[in-house]
């Protein structure tokens, strides 16, 4: 065998390769990728609370809408702002027809601590287009118990009073209103863009 | 079997090597401190990374900033499903290792923020170690980490 002869080989092995990996890679349908709901996808519960303008908010007026839902509470330091922080990132990496589409809506889990206006206030610093939501404690208790929030008052002996503990993932409702995705707290901000861009699509 | 032999300790002084990327700067040292904006009555929380460069392990002991009412160690961490944050006494540093503050880890949480956090401003925290002592510590308020 020559030179030529062997060199020809080589290079269409490694062009054949490369279009072998080129399929395997771009056939591959896009996949979400936070956890999934299989189908037949839950229908996300109703949310009905109170809005700092004192009108109401209802999850169902939404509809067309993708909604990201978050359980936190205003007095928490480090992974309530950190989620924050990572939703309004993922929202600027989509382009402006995109961002109407889909909105932010924070839940307190400590009522007794944050009414509507104080939660309105404290989401308005990450981005004033974010919901933010409290109400009485038994519709919260109804909502916290819908979406399978775990939520537990501690006294940790902090100077800030007692600490509450609780379920830390963002949980995705679809334009059809069903529960599609949920993150959880060390999902990378790539990942969110990554499935929002994808469920837009659609 | 004698190539086999050498193989075992060869690796195994390979692998030695590898692992010893122990820190030696004979200091302990606090790096990269920053912070989230927040407003003034809000809770906060700053981030650092500890280098304990010494070959003794120290322990940090308490935090204090006049820009807040109270600065408590404090530790986030998933159990089960959900994220809980308990107080700490103390943060164990190992010799030669770093430690790392970071958001849904160990955090210094600041209580009752008595002035707002803006992005780009700093402020200084003082923090207590066993061993090293005080240290003063220069955080600066940033908008744009990605902590992934």
């Amino acid at each position: 065998m020559d030179r030529k002869t062997l060199l020809i080989g080589i290079g269409s092995f490694l062009f054949l390769l490369a279009v072998g990996v080129a399929v395997f890679v771009f056939a591959k349908p896009a996949s979400f990728r936070g956890t999934t709901f299989a189908e037949p996808y839950p229908v996300a519960s109703e949310i009905d609370l109170t809005r700092s303008d004192g009108s109401r908010f209802r999850l169902s007026e939404l509809r067309g809408e993708v909604v990201l839902v978050f359980f936190g509470y205003t007095s928490c330091p480090d992974v309530c702002p950190t989620t924050m922080a990572e939703l309004r990132q993922a929202l600027s990496e989509l382009n402006a027809q995109d961002v109407e589409r889909v909105k932010v809506v924070f839940v307190t889990v400590d009522p007794d601590r944050d009414s509507p206006e104080r939660v309105q206030e404290y989401v308005d610093q990450f981005n004033p287009a974010f919901i933010g939501l409290s109400g009485s404690k038994t519709d919260l208790e109804k909502v916290w118990a819908e979406y399978g929030v775990y939520r537990e008052i501690a006294d940790e002996q902090s100077a800030a009073g007692y600490i509450v503990n609780h379920t830390a993932r963002v949980s995705l409702v679809d334009q059809q209103g069903n529960l599609r995705i949920s993150f959880s707290f060390d999902t990378p901000m790539e990942d969110i863009v990554h499935d929002l861009k994808l469920m837009l699509k659609k | 079997m004698k190539k086999i032999i050498w193989l075992v300790l060869v690796s195994w002084v390979w692998l030695s090597a590898c692992q010893s990327s122990k820190i030696t700067t004979g200091e302990l040292d606090v790096k990269e401190a920053w912070a989230r904006p927040a407003k003034t009555g809000d809770n906060g929380a700053a981030y650092f990374v500890i280098e304990n460069g010494t070959s003794q392990a120290d322990r940090l002991l308490s935090a204090e900033t006049d820009i807040a009412s109270a600065a408590e160690l404090h530790l986030s961490q998933m159990e089960g499903d959900h994220m809980s944050m308990h107080q700490q006494e103390a943060v164990t540093l190992p010799a030669g290792e770093a430690v790392e503050f970071s958001p849904g880890g160990f955090h210094i949480m600041l209580v009752g923020l008595t002035r707002d956090l803006k992005n780009g401003e700093t402020f200084n925290i003082k923090l207590t170690f066993e061993r090293a002592g005080e240290k003063n510590v220069t955080v600066t308020v940033r908008d744009d980490v990605n902590d992934d």
